[in-house]
């Protein structure tokens, strides 16, 4: 399957500065959801954010996958969730989705690589790092769409990082997330995680058609539609 | 992440304007996840540090110089004044960033909450606290001991550090199993006895003559001891190699014999015989420091059966050849007689007289003790933790020994453990008495016959495996705890396998532990605190702990005012001059030919011809030989991207005799049998193996799914060689319990 | 100036590979493409009861000649004034000349980077008064670097399976095999 470019992406769009056309706040919101759903095994705290996260509602269908996944983090146990969390990301025995960039990418990965560095150098222009003192490798997803996160937020307060927006979008986003977000989707067990893995694909592949207003005119080419597997 | 960090963090967050910039309604998503995610710029250009540590990949611990840019490790190289390393390192040594950044690694304590367990069974692993982890493993501990008795736990694990050994001793359990069947035992026990010391360095810079029977420390990629070896060469000593496969050992040798596997003790019985016939012993250093003059003649008597000509037919090696080599070591001194754990010891069942043998020609040669022979290391003076800090008496150690060894009275009092009957003792002598096993840095892989051996392993209800990488094991784990590398360590080494004076080299950490990874000696506090209190706490009540441990090691023993210090200092040495011992460690003060105790015991006093456990057959015409490549340590590093690269897998070497006989070409795939089991894989033609033998590189056929790299990839000598039980052992008086990690047949086709 | 090269003796080559990982880690090379800037070769002559073996330790040679220079037409590889030949990766289109025309097989194609990847001699290293990360963990001195002209009084410049010196005049001597 073609994936969209970087540049017609519905989200890069909206990392925009409002007076360009764009989003801001709101693709901040998308991608810090994101960011706190896959960056370490879920939390009392963590869903609590989580269920949050979607009030006030996003526009179009960005928002209503953020909607399902804050009412999945309101109904999930706890348990469940981190056994899940542990099983797609971390499992002894083989983890499903490994969650760094190089390992999707790479042949022979190693953590703390060529990758890692060109995460830190992008952090780096942004003036932050990565916490350092829990080892972990810049190129997790969750420090990635994080950092994404912070940009888009720099950018609705009036500074505008959009352009560096774009190029780590284009460097680190879509060579390896939308395969991982179908595999989350495919591989799943529990609404929460099925539910960050569409939020995750419609985030970055959802793409933006121009001169077409309204959001319900947009396409997207993920393919997956709900599942009635948790519709209650 | 501590409660202070994320306090700082915060701090930073909210005076720097990270997480305010844009936020309306949702500021507690995003400071959630930007104080998890983001810190302040700490550098506005990459820094380099260099740091002092030492090696952990074998027990030679070479000095390294590590070189860590922007907080990664970037590079390893030798430290320059090591006894050891010699400013050198191997390949394996220099792939340490392999072993830290390897995406595989346990990062985080779990624990399994599908309490059923097997194959296709989901475990339903959940990462979980540190202190979750600790609580549940001390708590099943104790209650285990309280239901089953001391005796039913099981630890798979080595005698270190000391900390960890007083775990092991407040459990109290006889089950605490190494490697060491498989290894050095032979040594332990036969040199224990006939020199009052286990373990000796090698002068081999200062030799004349290297008289190597299956030694092969260059073609391990062994730094201390291959440029050691190199440089005695260079000035002048010759090196003479027995092996069955022409090794890089053989590449460098002066003389190279293709020995029929099994056969050097006839060899080296040939050769002492020579040497007493013809009187070329160093008869000064016998009459003064050995028990010859009291049982010369006994041992006359037993060597004069022993002829050159008796140990060619054995052994291939023409007679002529070896009686010329016995006068020239006789007299080319000082020479030295090397061995090594794996060079014969644990290969055969008649290790133990091998061993023997091999300490009657250093003896023979005058050497011992002396420049360019065996001798006694001369180490500084670290006090125990147990000496710093006297614990309560231990409990005693009773029961059951799930491996047999208290049957044996050389073996039990050596206290480690066997790999070879464990499975016999597991299923078969003592069914379902062990309750409770903890794995720390052992899989199956490098037991006798891996597949018996997990199944009685599988056995086990309740296990906790302590490691740095999802071994095999972890499929029959209960809880998971992630270990630090030797990478992210703190230690004080010493210099052990050249310690010509005393040294000692710091281990510290280049890196912080990845991820949630911590060293064994604070998991053995933590659960120490937990199961047995009042072994880990000072006299003053306050807990132990592992930098004050360490403090005081360094200061009693003359190192340095503290740790920290000595990890600017990074290495100490005491450069005393080497004085040769005039009396012995052993009862008597001399060194021992004849072991007055072996005999006492019912075993014998000197090494008697004794053939290897199983020779070739019309159903089995083949000897198994197994070797460990030099860029791979056992079964520990094959998941190294560096050393993955160059040794993925393994191939079987196969004489062009042997291969046109079987009609295959290089590559095509063969199947080999043994009594044990069998394995397929495909065949290398060299001519570097003898026709009658077969070699396959150990330490390859990883089954778990999670070592990307090595999984699936190779096959398991294990498979092949036969376990063996306490009664074998016994049956052929075998002193020192050889695993027999080489002693099989087999038969070798086409697929 | 000097102009520099290694020596190999084979006479101590264990096969320990330590110069591979040594040249992978200092140079941060990858491991997943096949690259192996330098490389250990196990030989095994003969058949029987004559059989040789020896290994030697081969990376670029840093030819007098190179005949890589003379092939690239981008001007990535140049001669530095020590003989160290240097490739410039931002210069190189990965067109591959130089590897077909190399006789050692030390200009390696990347083929995920689609550039040449090759042997710099270390010369970051070297200009620091530093041997080349290879020779300096060798540890039997089996692999030494030093200047050519005292190197040149210890070795010979061919070997069995050596391609012929005389095209490229390679700055490697060998030790021969003694025993």
């Amino acid at each position: 399957m073609n994936e969209p470019l970087a540049s017609d992406t519905e989200l890069v769009r909206w990392a925009r500065p409002a007076d360009a056309g764009g989003f801001p706040e709101e693709a901040s919101r998308v991608l810090a959801m994101l960011g706190l759903a896959l960056l370490s095994d879920p939390t009392e705290e963590s869903l609590a954010a989580l269920r949050e996260a979607a009030t006030p509602p996003v526009r179009g269908p960005l928002g209503v996958a953020m909607a399902d996944l804050a009412r999945a983090a309101g109904s999930t146990d706890l348990l469940a969730a981190r056994v899940e969390y542990t099983r797609l990301f971390h499992h002894p025995q083989g983890a499903i989705c490994p969650p760094w960039e190089c390992v999707a990418r790479d042949r022979a990965p190693h953590l703390m690589g060529p990758r890692h560095h060109d995460v830190v150098a992008f952090f780096r222009r942004a003036g932050v790092e990565p916490l350092r003192g829990e080892s972990e490798s810049a190129d997790h997803i969750g420090l990635e769409l994080a950092f994404l996160s912070l940009l888009a937020s720099r950018i609705a307060a009036g500074d505008d990082r959009s352009a560096l927006f774009a190029e780590f979008w284009s460097s680190h986003v879509t060579s390896w997330m939308p395969a991982i977000a179908r595999r989350i989707i495919e591989e799943s067990r529990i609404e929460l995680h099925f539910a960050t893995g569409r939020l995750l694909l419609e985030a970055v592949t959802l793409q933006f058609q121009p001169g077409v207003h309204g959001y319900g005119a947009l396409s997207t080419s993920a393919q997956v539609g709900r599942s009635d597997r948790w519709n209650r | 992440m501590s409660k202070k960090n994320r306090f700082t963090r915060r701090s930073f967050l909210k005076t720097s304007g990270v997480a305010t910039a844009g936020v309306m309604a949702s500021s507690s998503l995003l400071e959630t996840l930007f104080s998890q995610a983001f810190g302040p710029l700490y550098a506005a250009e990459a820094s380099v540090s260099r740091l002092i540590t030492a090696c952990g990949i074998c027990d030679s611990i070479c000095g390294i110089q590590g070189t860590v840019k922007d907080g990664v490790l970037k590079f390893v190289e030798g430290l320059p004044g090591d006894l050891h390393g010699g400013g050198k390192l191997c390949a394996k040594g220099k792939s340490a960033s392999g072993f830290v950044y390897d995406p595989d690694r346990l990062k985080y304590p779990m624990k399994r909450t599908n309490p059923e367990k097997g194959l296709g069974k989901d475990p339903g692993w959940v990462r979980i606290t540190w202190t979750e982890a600790l609580d549940l493993v001390a708590a099943k501990l104790l209650a285990t001991i309280d239901e089953h008795g001391r005796d039913s736990i099981l630890l798979l694990s080595r005698p270190k550090p000391d900390i960890w050994m007083r775990f092991v001793n407040a459990i109290g359990t006889p089950n605490r199993c190494d490697h060491m069947d498989t290894c050095y035992q032979v040594q332990k026990i036969i040199q224990g006895k006939m020199f009052g010391q286990r373990m000796f360095g090698h002068d081999l810079a200062q030799t004349r003559y290297v008289l190597s029977f299956g030694w092969d420390m260059p073609a391990k990629g062994k730094n201390v001891y291959a440029r050691t070896c190199a440089e005695g060469m260079k000035a002048g000593a010759k090196l003479v190699f027995f092996s069955p496969f022409r090794s890089a050992t053989a590449s460098i040798a002066h003389e190279y014999h293709t020995i029929r596997p099994g056969s050097d003790l006839a060899v080296a019985n040939a050769m002492i015989n020579v040497i007493l016939q013809e009187e070329l012993y160093d008869a000064q250093f016998l009459e003064a420091y050995t028990n010859f003059p009291e049982y010369k003649d006994a041992i006359l008597a037993h060597f004069a059966q022993y002829t050159p000509e008796w140990a060619a037919e054995l052994s291939d090696v023409p007679a002529s050849d070896i009686a010329r080599i016995a006068r020239e070591f006789a007299t080319t001194r000082p020479g030295i007689v090397p061995s090594h754990k794996k060079s014969l010891g644990a290969n055969y069942a008649n290790g133990s007289p091998m061993q023997h043998a091999i300490a009657i020609l250093n003896i023979l040669n005058g050497s011992v003790d002396r420049p360019g022979g065996l001798f006694y290391q001369r180490l500084p003076n670290i006090p125990s933790v147990d000496a710093i800090y006297p614990p309560p008496a231990y409990p005693a150690k009773e029961g059951t020994y799930i491996d047999g060894k208290d049957r044996h009275p050389f073996i039990k009092s050596a206290g480690q453990g066997m790999w070879s009957t464990l499975a016999d003792g597991l299923t078969r002598v003592h069914p379902g008495r062990i309750r409770m096993a903890i794995y720390n840095m052992y899989t199956h892989m490098s037991m006798p016959n891996c597949k018996e051996a997990a199944a009685a392993l599988a056995t086990i209800p309740f296990s906790v495996v302590i490691d740095t990488l999802p071994n095999e094991v972890i499929e029959l784990a209960d809880v998971v705890l992630p270990l630090a590398t030797w990478v992210e360590g703190s230690d004080i080494t010493q210099r052990e396998y050249n310690g010509r004076y005393p040294q000692a080299v710091v281990r510290q950490p280049l890196v912080p532990a990845q991820y949630e990874a911590k060293g064994l000696g604070n998991i053995a506090i933590e659960l120490g605190k937990r199961a047995f209190p009042d072994y880990f706490k000072k006299a003053d009540g306050s807990w132990l702990s592992m930098g004050e441990i360490l403090d005081e090691k360094v200061k009693r023993a003359g190192i340095a005012s503290s740790f920290s210090e000595f990890k600017q200092m990074g290495i100490w040495s005491d450069p005393q001059p080497f004085v040769p011992k005039t009396t012995f460690p052993t009862s008597s003060g001399k060194l021992q030919l004849y072991v007055k105790d072996f005999a006492d015991k019912g075993f014998d006093p000197l090494p008697f011809w004794t053939p290897k456990r199983e020779e070739p057959s019309a159903e089995y015409p083949l000897y198994l030989v197994t070797t460990i490549p030099s860029v791979h340590r056992r079964n520990s590093t094959q998941n190294n991207r560096f050393l993955h690269e160059l040794m993925p897998t393994n191939t079987a070497t196969v004489h062009p005799d042997l291969a046109e006989q079987l009609g295959i070409e290089a590559g095509d795939m063969v199947r080999v049998r043994s009594r044990a089991g069998e394995i397929a894989l495909p065949a290398m033609i060299s001519p570097t193996i003898r026709p009658d033998c077969i070699l396959v590189p150990h330490g390859f056929g990883h089954q778990s799914k999670l070592l990307t790299l090595a999984y699936g990839k190779g096959v398991r000598d294990g498979d092949l060689v036969p376990s063996q039980t306490m009664d074998d052992i016994l049956a052929r008086r075998d002193v020192g319990g050889s695993a027999c990690i080489m002693d099989a047949v087999v038969n070798v086709e086409a697929i | 100036m000097p102009r520099y090269g290694f020596l190999v003796d084979l006479n101590y080559c264990i096969s320990c590979k330590a110069c591979e990982i040594a040249c992978k880690t200092w140079n941060e090379l990858p491991t997943d493409r096949g690259i192996h800037r330098r490389r250990v070769v196990d030989e095994v002559f003969g058949s029987g009861q004559s059989v040789t073996t020896y290994s030697v330790s081969l990376a670029c040679n840093h030819c007098e000649r190179p005949a890589c220079v003379a092939a690239c037409p981008n001007g990535a590889l140049s001669v530095r004034p020590d003989g160290l030949v240097v490739h410039d990766k931002t210069k190189c289109a990965g067109c591959r000349f130089c590897e077909s025309v190399c006789p050692y097989g030390a200009p390696q194609y990347d083929a995920v980077e689609k550039v040449i990847s090759k042997c710099s001699g270390c010369f970051d290293r070297v200009d620091q008064g530093l041997q080349p990360a290879c020779a300096d963990t060798c540890p039997t001195g089996a692999l030494r670097f030093g200047p050519l002209s005292e190197i040149e009084r210890e070795g010979v410049r061919e070997i069995p399976r050596f391609s012929n010196p005389n095209r490229t005049w390679p700055a490697v001597r060998f030790v021969s095999r003694e025993r």
